[in-house]
């Protein structure tokens, strides 16, 4: 379950120099993704702009009391998604502090030791080398599975692609089964996603 | 057959993934014209085939102009002055405004309504849409208007709820601010819209 080091758009090394805590590394952590916390947060909060405030602290915080006690492991998962995977648990946290229903059920929620967060974004990270592994997903399939998992309705996805619903309805499950697959050959069983999927809303 | 523990960790996948991706900064030669060419990059197209990629495909920014008409200030008192966005190629288009507000003593966001109450308007080539500003209460401040276009109306967010989610994220982003408070620009804004969308923003000062 090791991250690949070829995926996309990932400031170079700075999941390794925020491992081994060098000097900077945090501040410019801070700023390439303070705007996209701050925005995640914003757009579930529901511009309550001072608990987006206490929610980007709170991540930061937790996020750095990983790293202090080596909890942060480069090679499993990249620190951009670590921070994601914290911020959800984050959220989730509140959410359940404030009584608002969530998907989560009461037994199994974020208040999980923090390597569950790096867990979660090594998940994460699996199921997206998993959509883009060449030849595993064909195009409608991958289409199909990313737009129905948006919320998009079958009649609707039926009605773009030129397609019968029970169609959609086919690929839909084909590429559900493959990509469970993937992941089952990347180590994690049914058993373990459903237990850290319940990190995300 | 259903599965929603795997449709929510696409979600989470596809989200990871968007907030992962640094956000970049363009820069035109014009000072008053910032412009990004939308959010294309985000991730759902990272999956997605060429022929998607190709339909998805943003607007430029340098496709899209936005004049600011001043106008005198009416026997009653009232001044409105008249933003015009012009497109030169067809689409789709949304009016954020960051204006005076009168009642808070602030700048606020609001999404522009059009005549026909609908917040979405179609764009012909070459054509001018007016958008008037009620600006007699405003003090000689920067305020600006973000343009949002997108080649399909469907890109942009037409609900109720998309647009309320809309004003949620952008005063997340840039909340109400007194008038020397640092500004805020279409960067900060870009996360809180989807890809296909590319928004060019016109500071303008009613003086």
């Amino acid at each position: 379950m090791a991250a690949d080091d070829d995926r996309p758009a990932r400031p170079a090394g700075l999941s390794r120099r925020i491992a081994a805590r060098a000097p900077g590394a945090f501040e410019e952590l801070h700023a390439l993704y303070g705007p996209r916390l701050r925005s995640l947060f914003a757009r579930r909060a529901g511009g309550r702009t001072d608990l987006v405030e206490d929610l980007v602290q709170q991540t930061w915080a937790a996020v750095w009391r990983s790293v202090s006690a080596d909890r942060y492991q480069p090679e499993r998962a990249a620190i951009s998604t670590f921070v994601y995977a914290v911020a959800n648990k984050i959220w989730l946290q509140h959410c359940r502090q404030a009584g608002r229903p969530t998907a989560v059920p009461d037994e199994a929620g974020p208040q999980g030791p923090p390597e569950d967060a790096l867990a979660s974004a090594e998940l994460l990270e699996a199921l997206q080398d998993c959509l883009r592994r060449p030849g595993l997903l064909d195009d409608e399939e991958r289409e199909v599975a990313l737009a129905a998992a948006s919320g998009e309705s079958e009649r609707s996805l039926a009605g773009r692609l030129h397609l019968a619903a029970s169609t959609i309805n086919a690929r839909k499950r084909t590429a559900y089964s493959k990509l469970r697959r993937c992941l089952s050959g990347k180590g994690f069983g049914a058993e373990m996603i459903e237990q850290l999927a319940e990190s995300f809303e | 057959m259903p599965d929603p523990v795997l449709e929510r960790l696409l979600r989470a996948a596809v989200e990871a993934e968007a907030f992962a991706r640094p956000i970049r900064r363009l820069r035109l030669a014009s000072w008053w014209l910032l412009a990004t060419s939308g959010a294309a990059a985000l991730l759902a197209l990272v999956f997605m085939n060429p022929r998607s990629v190709t339909r998805y495909r943003t607007i430029p920014a340098k496709a899209i102009s936005i004049e600011h008409v001043s106008s005198p200030v009416s026997q009653a008192g009232q001044r409105i002055d008249v933003l015009q966005p012009c497109l030169d190629t067809a689409a789709a288009a949304l009016v954020l405004l960051r204006v005076w507000d009168r009642d808070c003593s602030c700048l606020q966001w609001q999404v522009h309504e059009f005549e026909d109450g609908s917040t979405i308007t179609e764009m012909a080539r070459g054509e001018a849409v007016q958008i008037p500003v009620d600006v007699s209460h405003a003090p000689p401040i920067e305020q600006s208007v973000l343009l949002a276009v997108a080649r399909r109306a469907s890109d942009l967010p037409s609900t109720v709820d998309a647009r309320e989610d809309l004003l949620a994220c952008l005063n997340g982003v840039c909340p109400p601010s007194l008038p020397d408070e640092a500004s805020c620009g279409n960067p900060d804004v870009l996360p809180c819209l989807g890809e296909g969308i590319t928004l060019v923003q016109r500071p303008f000062v009613a003086d």
